[in-house]
């Protein structure tokens, strides 16, 4: 008796749940039939997936070039943004306050603003259609959001802590990995994943500065959504909903074994 | 003091580079939309934008119409990623894991959102019968789908830590479930919305991406308006061009403003209860 009333209050989150999944998960769906169907027909055909495999060197070389730009937005952003977000978290102010929406703000604003302006000086210094230059105008829009993960992190440390290893004799550099570090890194972790995704999805910047010379995953991408083959497009779109799932993972794994080594993890 | 005053304003040399980049990318904008530097060579200097784009209908246009998409967009988003947060806090634990395809659009990019919309809206799509797609509709569309996880990212966090005893409590006093909403929920899910709302609105007033593979050519986005008219037009047209995204920069500059604020209020607010 008891059990049947709970499983009837139950049905109503099942709906709920189910309208989520159809909502969310439908696309997904879609995606995945438009990869299977033939243009315009109702027949089922692997013919995307036939392409994709036969063109796996361009493919993989443009997934590799954007995973790489992915991944060293993540660096550089950590590396440029570690010490003003202490600087940030340390000082209070409304002078500080607009330093650090001046510095948040170019996530925030659109990109075109800014980007035609510095695609004519990436001319002149001959960044325009190298992959050093989409990265440096990749990183202008990603920092932000590692500046303020760390931002928050430094915020719930201590500064008792620096103090303290400072005063047993800890150098500058031993005091940040041995002190800092383990605070700083699950709010790395997390802005890092926004910089990734945001560097990784880009399509606009990535084709302005790399002038469709620097391999990139949407750039290959755009090209069949524009010809309406969506079946080569739908299949190449799973490409991107599996890379960023499987990093996520690993990412969640290589963390938890990480802090428990380090005795933080419950 | 001084001293420390200099340590805290080396701190931020890291980022110098960026900042300035980005600083000199908007002086250019400025400098050609006055006319200067179209060329590479010192002496050629056309007239400048601004009096062309305000005779012109263009750009009233394109700038109305860009403020129209990203407002019903942002609207759209707000309710409908409440709503969905909403229905997500009142999920039993156990049932919360699957509920998680909500981020699905968080993590897709913009032109895979695209496509979504164009093979939804497409012959035989699903919504095919339900619009005739113009520009308009495909793209709002597009913009809830990518945006409404994104607030209900921001609310559902706030509403999380909310205490649900609360509402019991306010129905047992008797309130009605406006007032519950209005006098409990609402103070909690107001400003994470509202935040969430303004990023919202600059995105879709701003973006290149979507417009590009949705849009209307006319009336055309802002960001592709002054996009074809910069590349694809002669050299005496790009003053103009540059003119229009000045103005598109100091619109995003108000919005961007508006944003800190309401960061600043809600962080000196939760330090004061």
């Amino acid at each position: 008796m008891c059990e049947r009333s709970a499983r009837a209050s139950r049905r109503p989150d099942v709906v709920r749940l189910a309208l989520i999944i159809a909502l969310f998960g439908l696309p997904v769906i879609m995606l995945l039939t438009s990869s299977l169907s033939a243009r315009g027909a109702a027949t089922l055909t692997l013919r995307a997936w036939r392409y994709l495999f036969a063109e796996r060197r361009t493919f993989l070389t443009a997934l590799a070039s954007s995973l790489g730009y992915g991944f060293s937005a993540m660096v550089v952003a950590f590396a440029s943004s570690v010490l003003p977000a202490k600087a940030l978290a340390r000082a209070h102010g409304s002078r500080i306050a607009v330093v650090e929406a001046i510095l948040l703000a170019p996530a925030l604003l659109p990109s075109i603003t800014f980007a035609i302006g510095v695609h004519q000086l990436f001319i002149r210094a001959g960044l325009v259609d190298t992959w050093i230059g989409v990265l440096l105008v990749l990183s202008f829009v990603s920092y932000p959001y590692m500046l303020r993960a760390l931002i928050a992190s430094y915020e719930s440390i201590d500064p008792a802590y620096e103090q303290c290893a400072r005063n047993l004799g800890a150098g500058a550099l031993r005091t940040f990995v041995r002190v800092e570090l383990p605070f700083l890194l699950p709010g790395a972790v997390a802005g890092g994943s926004v910089v990734f995704l945001v560097a990784f999805s880009d399509y606009f910047l990535v084709f302005l500065i790399g002038g469709g010379i620097v391999p990139a995953f949407t750039s290959y991408l755009v090209p069949f959504i524009r010809s309406a083959d969506y079946s080569i497009a739908g299949a190449l779109s799973l490409v991107f909903l599996l890379v960023p799932v499987v990093l996520f993972v690993l990412q969640d794994r290589a963390l938890t074994v990480l802090l428990r080594r380090r005795g933080m993890a419950v | 003091m001084s001293s420390q005053r200099v340590r805290t304003a080396s701190a931020f040399l890291p980022l110098l580079p960026f900042v300035l980049f980005i600083a000199a990318g908007i002086g250019y904008t400025v400098i050609q939309s006055m006319g200067a530097w179209i060329t590479v060579r010192p002496g050629d200097v056309y007239p400048a934008g601004y009096g062309v784009i305000l005779q012109s209908a263009w750009f009233y246009r394109s700038l109305l119409y860009s403020l129209w998409i990203a407002a019903v967009s942002t609207a759209l988003s707000v309710v409908l990623g409440t709503v969905l947060a909403l229905l997500l806090r009142g999920l039993p634990q156990q049932l919360y894991p699957f509920a998680l395809v909500y981020k699905i659009p968080l993590i897709l990019p913009h032109v895979v959102i695209g496509l979504i919309v164009l093979v939804g809206f497409g012959r035989g799509g699903v919504l095919g019968r339900l619009a005739a797609a113009p520009g308009s509709t495909a793209l709002i569309s597009a913009y809830v789908f990518k945006s409404a996880s994104f607030v209900t990212l921001l609310v559902y966090a706030v509403l999380r830590s909310f205490d649900a005893r609360q509402l019991e409590t306010a129905r047992m006093l008797g309130a009605g479930a406006w007032q519950s909403f209005r006098h409990l929920l609402l103070p909690v899910i107001g400003p994470p919305a509202a935040t969430a709302g303004v990023i919202v609105f600059l995105f879709s007033f701003g973006a290149f991406d979507l417009p590009f593979l949705l849009g209307a050519s006319r009336p055309a986005m802002l960001a592709i308006d002054i996009y074809n008219r910069y590349w694809y037009r002669d050299l005496p047209a790009r003053p103009a061009a540059m003119a229009s995204l000045v103005v598109m920069f100091l619109f995003s500059t108000l919005f961007v403003a508006l944003y800190f604020r309401l960061v600043r209020r809600q962080k000196h607010g939760t330090r004061h209860v």
